[in-house]
């Protein structure tokens, strides 16, 4: 079975000119090491996007493209879905409701957390 | 003078207000019945060239109606009917010899007859006829001028009294009640279908498409009907402007934008690539009918307003200058972002 790797990076704020430009930043080093990466954005710390955003976004965009990888785009807020409608960034990447549907269409299915049983965990001295 | 008339605007406050958005990261309430900052109700806005008020009193001066004043006030009829220049309004109608004054609280948008409501309300003797649909009035009410004028008592104590005194007629005609954009739109939709009276103001070029006069529309642009484009609205090439969809006058459409099933308010600027559907757009703000959703994007830098030109602005500073030394007859488009319809009633007397 082959491995997939997904990596999942938070979307900033875009109010925050350092956030994107850190994020941006990140993305190269990703970008770098991995052979046709496939990215995840989660945008649900994103309740409102702006022009800086849509420029970050369309960067990324070309710059995931320009490394054959693969980015979608997870958990929108109202308002920014409207936004990527409206300029039609929804027919360039695919979007999904959750960042699990997003990873599933990767192929990839995160595992719930197991619930801890009282015995596995250490006694206390 | 056997009729006269009183509008009453903005009293038709949305059923479905308060619609959350969220806005530059906070949330905040907004009533979705106003678009611009100016908090104009529905019948202001324009609607395929005319706004709804407009379109209201040229019926009524069809139907014969010389005297007409409009009252814009954001209050309720209850609070409004206690108000001095409403009071003022019908005494100075009754004094002018008006028999019959009909009050209009313009919420819904309705073709009735005024022939036919005068000939109910004389044969039925009546001194005091509301029309209603059936369920609910349309907050038009036509008054006997002898029963509210010349008595020593308030008038809001007449007209109190008359309520219990006052018969129904059941209008059956076609109806709008204009209480939430989605309302607006659906009217809008109507009149392109033919499905009222509402006609828009423009040359029909195609068979449901109109344009207005000074319409830029290059070869690149395609227009699908039934659709209208208002005055001095500019098209930018490769732009698709699809079927249900009205431009108002003095617009902006940036190349490549796709506008389907929507309507466009007047001096609204949409940039360019961008895909609007189903959308209700007054300058920065934009009201997604299907998302149910009111949001401003004017950070975004996708809609905007139009920017006037020149000649436009020097004439807008120098009317303001001619209307401050009161010069007379001088018309010229106001430097606000005054809707035309208060251009209109103001530059016809109509205001109270």
């Amino acid at each position: 079975m082959q491995q997939v790797s997904v990596a999942v990076k938070e979307f900033p704020d875009c109010l925050n000119v350092a956030a994107c430009r850190a994020f941006l930043g990140d993305l190269d080093l990703l970008l770098s090491q991995s052979y046709r990466p496939q990215i995840i954005f989660d945008l649900s710390d994103v309740p409102h996007m702006n022009a800086t955003g849509i420029d970050l976004l369309l960067q990324c965009i070309s710059e995931v493209a320009n490394r054959d990888g693969t980015l979608k785009l997870a958990a929108p807020a109202p308002q920014t879905a409207l936004v990527l409608e409206l300029t039609q960034l929804n027919e360039i990447v695919e979007i999904f409701n959750s960042v699990e549907e997003a990873m599933a269409s990767f192929g990839v299915y995160q595992i719930p957390p197991q619930p801890v049983r009282p015995e596995s965990l250490p006694h206390a001295a | 003078m056997e009729l006269g008339a009183i509008i009453i605007t903005g009293n038709n406050q949305p059923k479905n207000s308060g619609q959350i958005s969220r806005s530059n990261g906070t949330r905040s309430t907004r009533n979705p019945s106003t678009l611009s900052a100016s908090s104009y109700p529905i019948a202001f806005w324009d609607l395929l060239g005319h706004s709804v008020l407009e379109r209201t009193i040229e019926r009524l001066r069809r139907f014969g109606v010389e005297l007409i004043s409009v009252f814009n006030n954001q209050e309720s009829v209850a609070s409004i009917s206690h108000g001095e220049p409403w009071e003022k309004a019908v005494i100075e109608h009754a004094r002018n010899g008006v028999e019959r004054i009909l009050l209009i609280t313009l919420g819904a948008y309705s073709e009735f007859h005024v022939d036919d409501l005068m000939r109910f309300h004389i044969e039925n003797a009546c001194r005091v006829t509301n029309v209603s649909d059936g369920q609910e009035p349309l907050g038009i009410t036509l008054v006997e001028s002898k029963c509210v004028a010349n008595h020593n008592t308030p008038l809001r104590n007449r007209l109190t009294a008359l309520v219990s005194c006052s018969c129904n007629y059941e209008y059956t005609g076609f109806l709008n009640r204009l209480a939430s954009p989605a309302d607006y739109r659906q009217l809008v939709q109507d009149a392109l279908a033919g499905h009222c009276d509402i006609k828009p103001i423009g040359k029909e070029i195609q068979p449901g498409i109109w344009i207005a006069e000074c319409v830029r529309i290059p070869r690149s642009v395609r227009v699908l009907g039934p659709c209208y484009v208002g005055a001095h609205t500019r098209i930018r090439p490769g732009a698709l402007i699809c079927p249900g969809t009205a431009l108002e006058r003095q617009c902006e459409i940036d190349c490549g934008t796709i506008v389907e099933n929507s309507t466009i308010l007047p001096s609204t600027y949409l940039g360019p690539g961008l895909h609007v559907s189903h959308s209700l757009i007054s300058g920065s703000r934009l009201i997604h009918l299907y998302r149910n959703l009111d949001v401003e994007l004017g950070d975004t830098g996708l809609l905007g307003w139009t920017q006037n030109p020149a000649s436009l602005r020097v004439l807008a500073a120098l009317g303001s200058l001619f209307t401050f030394a009161g010069a007379p007859g001088m018309r010229v488009p106001t430097p606000s972002r005054v809707p035309a319809a208060l251009d209109y009633i103001r530059g016809n007397g109509y205001l109270g």
